[in-house]
């Protein structure tokens, strides 16, 4: 009989003669699967996934929430499941977790997350739910873990999980983050997300790591039924004449730049081969100086501030998530407005104390830069401000994901301001076009 | 100390790679550089940032003003410098703007005067104290300005250390032996000596993970090896990453010893431990997490976890680790001087492995004030008797 046996972060078929063939732990189901329709005997001594007790939620499903869990079931609990930012990943998991009753690894980005998945697994299933980051290293039938921990401990708990569900899982196609994928045993997969990307590549790699994507719904899908009307207004605000002029000051360097080199910047890969040249080269680093402190004033001009303050005092009763690109515009308008800020050097106690207290309408405004896009649980707003942000439509869809939780009679808006006439309305335009 | 990787400078040609140090010529940058955290000190972090900033615009490659200011970035001392607490002030802020919203500068105005009222300070100290706490704006309160060659001698050695971290093979050889040596060159991998008067140790280099760990391990190497009477090394580098094959690098005491300068090292550092009864950390009584973590090239939380895993119990004021028995010592010598400036205690605070003497003496239960004149220096310090 041949046996299986685990090694690791891999899995070993051993024959009667004790020959072995190495694989990666991912290949774990495949082997499982051929086994089975082959026929042949196999003793499988790599899996030592415990049992979790008896697992069971009173959560009730949506509509689609329903179908993406039948989908799951029907490709062998392998897969990958889109749906917007509040319109209730978690949930489809817990009901993933209860189906399948096994000892299940959950994989989130951040410690925030850890700690939320944490304490709604607690809730949930109402048993000791084990974490893997931050310090703490607490292995349970039920465990939530960091991508960084889930790496560096592939080797010696790799073959304790039946089920891993990957949340945001667009993280998990970097060299680093796939070796869970691959070092982990567990047969079955879920991956969960707002947005995928559209890399060919990412998309591939993510197939094999998890599984197919298996079940979508975009905003527009459940706008009106499960998530809130919404309108967005783009506002063009054209800068300041003093900061017009420096702009084309600024930007007409670096087109010069790339007009006598024969430079054309068509993907994001031409703009990264232009910034290496610029280690280099010393006339491409001034154009690069040239465009960023151009980019700087367009997605941080005066005059949006301006349009900003008569936005508010129009709309002073809506309570509002202002979202900016760099922390500096966060601050300045912090501290001209006196809004609370929430970025990457507000500590974890005072980021809670400000978001509890938005939650429980203390504050009615909030300003951050990109922390809050995903892995916090934002209270819900009625109104985004995106003052300035990236081209990257993942993060357009999370940020407006955070005024969507559906409330009776609640019409959300997100005002999007650009300036006008700048390299920014090619940002705007790139952003919002869909997966 | 270990150059980042982006800020690496070399030359390859089709045989070699040659680091590009800073020669002599470069004293007029040092210099410039050096002004330019002095002329900064008592300012906040961004201005600094500004100067520097500035500085890259001199037609020196910026790689090279950036590495310069990697180094002097550790003769530096950042801290916090606010009337208030800046959480409090800012807190007080947002409640009082809920209740009149601010969107014109005269209803900000009113708000600071209100929330200065409850703290009874000035407006000005209200805003300015707002947000202190950023890294941003926290002020160079000390800089131990280094002498220019001295500086490019450091950067010279930083950028030596990188570069040797991408090695695949290393030869070494210097006058007599040297157990230290042996033993980091051990944990780099499998070595092969030979040589009685003089050593010679050639080094496969394991592959690893983590090139930080490397780095620190290449620091301890040539920290010893430069302070021999007679050295040389010889490198297969592999850098840039991109390419796949490696070029040689040479570096011998007779044309490059008077370039490169290392810091002192590490277990001669700044802690006299004397004996005690207790237990105690390998890492010492005291330990200045930042500095040993670097030195042994983990993060500082990773420092706690091992310090942790040896089951001493510390307290942790201000980035420093310090044993009951030291943290007493600490607070005696501390008694002597209940009132008075900053610059007394600094000396005490030092010995302690005080890097950032405000936090430290904040935590235990001091206040730390700018004082009544213009000099930004001048501090006094009374015990706490209540909290804003």
């Amino acid at each position: 009989m041949r046996v299986l046996l685990w090694e690791k972060g891999a899995v070993l078929i051993q024959d009667e003669g004790k020959n072995q063939s190495r694989f990666q732990a991912n290949d774990y189901w495949k082997i499982i699967d051929a086994a089975k329709a082959e026929g042949l005997e196999l003793r499988d001594d790599a899996m030592h996934s415990p049992s979790p007790p008896t697992l069971h939620s009173s959560f009730k499903l949506r509509d689609y929430q329903e179908e993406a869990l039948i989908a799951w079931e029907k490709t062998g609990y392998r897969g990958i499941i889109v749906l917007p930012t509040g319109s209730g990943k978690t949930v489809v998991a817990l009901k993933a977790i209860e189906k399948t009753q096994s000892a299940a690894l959950i994989v989130v980005p951040t410690l925030v997350l850890l700690d939320q998945w944490k304490k709604t697994l607690e809730e949930a299933f109402r048993v000791d739910v084990g974490s893997l980051g931050g310090g703490v290293n607490d292995i349970r039938a039920l465990t939530v873990s960091t991508y960084e921990s889930a790496v560096i401990h592939a080797g010696s708990i790799g073959n304790l999980f039946k089920l891993i569900i990957f949340d945001e899982v667009h993280h998990l196609p970097t060299p680093s983050n796939s070796q869970i994928a691959q070092c982990y045993l567990a047969p079955y997969r879920l991956g969960l997300t707002a947005t995928l990307g559209n890399s060919p590549e990412s998309l591939s790699a993510l197939e094999e790591m998890v599984g197919p994507i298996i079940f979508r719904r975009h905003v527009e899908d459940l706008v009106g039924t499960h998530l809130s009307d919404y309108t967005i207004k783009t506002v063009q605000v054209p800068l300041l004449p003093t900061e017009k002029l420096e702009y084309d000051l600024r930007y007409s360097i670096y087109r010069s730049f790339l007009q006598s080199r024969g430079i054309k910047i068509r993907s994001a890969k031409d703009y990264l081969r232009f910034v290496q040249r610029s280690g280099f080269d010393p006339e491409a680093r001034r154009a690069l100086l040239a465009r960023n402190t151009a980019m700087d004033l367009a997605l941080n001009s005066e005059a949006k501030i301006s349009y900003l303050r008569s936005l508010l005092r129009d709309n002073p009763n809506e309570k509002t998530i202002l979202f900016t690109r760099h922390n500096k515009l966060v601050y300045k308008i912090s501290r001209d407005l006196l809004i609370p800020a929430i970025t990457h050097q507000t500590t974890p106690e005072e980021r809670r104390e400000i978001l509890n207290r938005f939650r429980s309408g203390i504050y009615k405004k909030i300003i951050t830069s990109q922390v809050l896009d995903e892995g916090i649980d934002v209270p819900d707003a009625s109104m985004a401000v995106v003052l300035s942000g990236t081209g990257s439509n993942r993060q357009w869809i999370q940020r407006l994901g955070r005024i969507l939780r559906k409330r009776e009679g609640k019409q959300a808006t997100l005002f999007e301001l650009v300036s006008m006439e700048t390299a920014e309305t090619r940002m705007s335009s790139r952003r919002k076009q869909l997966d | 100390m270990i150059l980042p990787p982006d800020l690496i400078r070399v030359k390859r040609t089709k045989e070699a790679l040659n680091p590009q140090f800073a020669q002599d010529d470069k004293l007029g940058l040092a210099k410039t550089l050096i002004a330019t955290y002095k002329a900064n000190v008592d300012k906040r972090h961004s201005d600094l940032l500004e100067a520097l900033s500035n500085c890259e615009d001199l037609g020196y490659d910026f790689k090279l003003v950036r590495g310069l200011t990697f180094i002097l970035d550790g003769f530096c001392f950042f801290s916090i410098r606010s009337v208030l607490p800046p959480l409090k002030a800012r807190t007080l802020l947002f409640e009082e703007a809920t209740k009149t919203p601010v969107y014109l500068e005269s209803d900000k105005n009113a708000v600071l005067s209100r929330v200065a009222l409850i703290l009874n300070a000035s407006s000005e100290d209200v805003d300015e104290s707002m947000y202190a706490d950023l890294e941003d704006e926290q002020q160079l309160i000390e800089f131990n300005e280094p002498d220019p060659l001295q500086l490019l001698q450091s950067y010279n050695f930083a950028l030596l250390v990188a570069v040797l971290s991408y090695s695949t093979i290393l030869t070494i050889q210097y006058s007599g032996k040297n157990p230290e040596i042996e033993k980091t060159t051990a944990s780099l991998g499998e070595t092969s000596e030979r040589g009685i008067s003089t050593t010679s140790i050639a080094v496969n280099l394991k592959p690893v993970k983590h090139m930080t760990i490397r780095g620190a391990k290449f620091e301890h190497l040539l920290t010893r090896l430069i302070a021999e009477k007679d050295w040389s090394l010889h490198s297969d580098a592999a850098y840039p990453t991109r390419y796949e094959d490696t070029r040689v690098l040479t570096i011998t005491r007779k044309n490059h010893g008077n370039l490169l300068r290392a810091e002192q090292f590490k277990d001669e550092d700044i802690f006299e431990i004397k004996p005690r009864p207790t237990k105690v950390s390998r890492y010492g009584e005291v330990v200045v997490l930042e500095d040993i973590a670097r030195q042994i090239g983990i993060t500082d939380r990773e420092l706690i976890k091992l310090i942790d895993a040896e089951g001493v119990k510390y307290t942790k004021l201000g980035g420093v680790l310090y044993s009951p028995a030291r943290l007493n010592d600490l607070k005696e010598e501390l008694k002597g001087v209940e009132k008075g400036s900053l610059s007394e205690v600094k000396g005490t605070l030092r010995k302690y492995g005080v890097k950032n003497p405000i936090a430290i003496l904040e935590s235990l239960g001091y206040v730390v004030e700018q004082g009544d004149g213009k000099d930004l220096r001048f501090y006094k310090l009374r015990r706490r008797t209540s909290s804003i």
